[in-house]
């Protein structure tokens, strides 16, 4: 047997009960490998540590004089989930009603829904509420570059572009021929 | 069950304390000896064991008798320890408290730790171990469970327990080393 498969039974002996032919050859093995034996003595000096620990917790386990009466206490403040209460409907709804923590809920719910809504009609608001420029000389759609052709007086044709930039303020240019 | 545990769970369901705290009276024993091997002192394990308790009273109509009542305490329970280290760790972590007050480490070892400070090491060390380590090591070393009833409790298959208690003792082992708990000397603790 090598040291790897002994120490293998060594971390399995106390759970699992060795064959005969596991814990024979185990035995000689430890016989002849000192460092193998050092970690068998480790192992059981583990096991002693914590046995005689629930020895001693098996003496001392004991409740404390006041522990029925804490206890008690602390029970009358819980309820068992989904049991009825012996108050009438009325009662309970009044009850919760003055609760200042459903107020305080309540409280916290109309804030929070009231500014969820402000945010989304102010992005609403932003969004289609922009001006539209329109002009005697230029026909204007909103949100689209618009082309316009004319000819002056004079003879010259002029051309202009109107366009609506996202600061809201139409740019024009005029081109010359 | 028999029928007057279960007049009283139908009594305790309906909220009646009187008869959850005579439900659970034969069973607080055993109970706080659980506590008792995974807190770290006397009024933890008596915290740990009425939070359990309550928690169990605010439940109790998800009981569903599939399993012993004692088991299904003890469920809660271990989730009550698995939260409070979890708690305890983070607040640790969160103070950096890595190394709490431990005897010297100076002289010699044997003569320096005391019978007490040997149970504090294996307190320390069992809190330190995960709890799928730390719970069947302790149902099997602290209250003799069996393999089955430690697979029943836990909800594991019986192989799982075995290779989870073998694997849990080394590393105890090796957190008690860590710790600088002297192996060597451990037989004269108790």
């Amino acid at each position: 047997m090598n040291c790897r498969r002994a120490r293998k039974l060594i971390d399995r002996g106390p759970y699992s009960a060795l064959s005969d032919e596991e814990a024979r050859c185990l035995e000689e093995h430890l016989l002849s490998c000192q460092r193998c034996r050092f970690y068998h003595d480790k192992a059981r000096a583990c096991l002693s540590a914590i046995e005689a620990d629930a020895r001693h917790i098996d003496c001392v386990a004991e409740l404390s004089i006041d522990f029925g009466e804490r206890f008690r206490q602390r029970l009358g403040d819980t309820k068992p989930r989904g049991v009825v209460s012996s108050q009438s409907p009325s009662q309970r709804l009044s009850a919760l009603l003055i609760s200042r923590n459903y107020r305080l809920e309540v409280f916290k719910r109309v804030v929070t829904t009231a500014g969820a809504i402000a945010v989304i009609t102010l992005a609403l608001a932003n969004e289609f509420a922009r001006p539209v420029d329109i002009s005697d000389e230029l026909v204007t759609l909103s949100r689209l570059p618009a082309l316009s052709i004319r000819k002056s007086p004079n003879g010259r044709v002029y051309a202009s572009v109107t366009l609506q930039s996202a600061a809201l303020q139409p740019r024009r240019w005029e081109v010359l021929p | 069950m028999t029928a007057d545990e279960q007049s009283l769970l139908d009594r305790a369901r309906h909220g009646e304390t009187d008869a959850f705290e005579e439900l659970v009276r034969p069973h607080q024993d055993r109970l706080l000896k659980l506590a008792l091997a995974l807190s770290k002192n006397h009024e933890d394990a008596e915290d740990m064991l009425q939070d359990a308790l309550v928690k169990a009273f605010g439940s109790l109509p998800c009981f569903r008798g599939e399993c012993a009542f004692l088991t299904w305490l003890k469920r809660i329970l271990l989730n009550v320890a698995r939260n409070t280290f979890r708690r305890e760790s983070r607040l640790r972590m969160r103070v950096k408290i890595f190394a709490q007050a431990g005897p010297a480490t100076s002289g010699d070892p044997c003569e320096r730790v005391t019978t007490e400070e040997r149970r504090q090491f294996i307190r320390r060390a069992l809190s330190a171990l995960p709890s799928y380590y730390r719970d069947p090591l302790v149902m099997f070393h602290y209250q003799g469970l069996s393999y089955a009833e430690i697979a029943a409790v836990l909800e594991i298959p019986v192989g799982t327990v075995r290779s989870r208690l073998a694997k849990g003792r080394k590393l105890l082992e090796l957190e008690l080393e860590a710790l600088g708990y002297p192996l060597n000397e451990a037989d004269s603790v108790g």
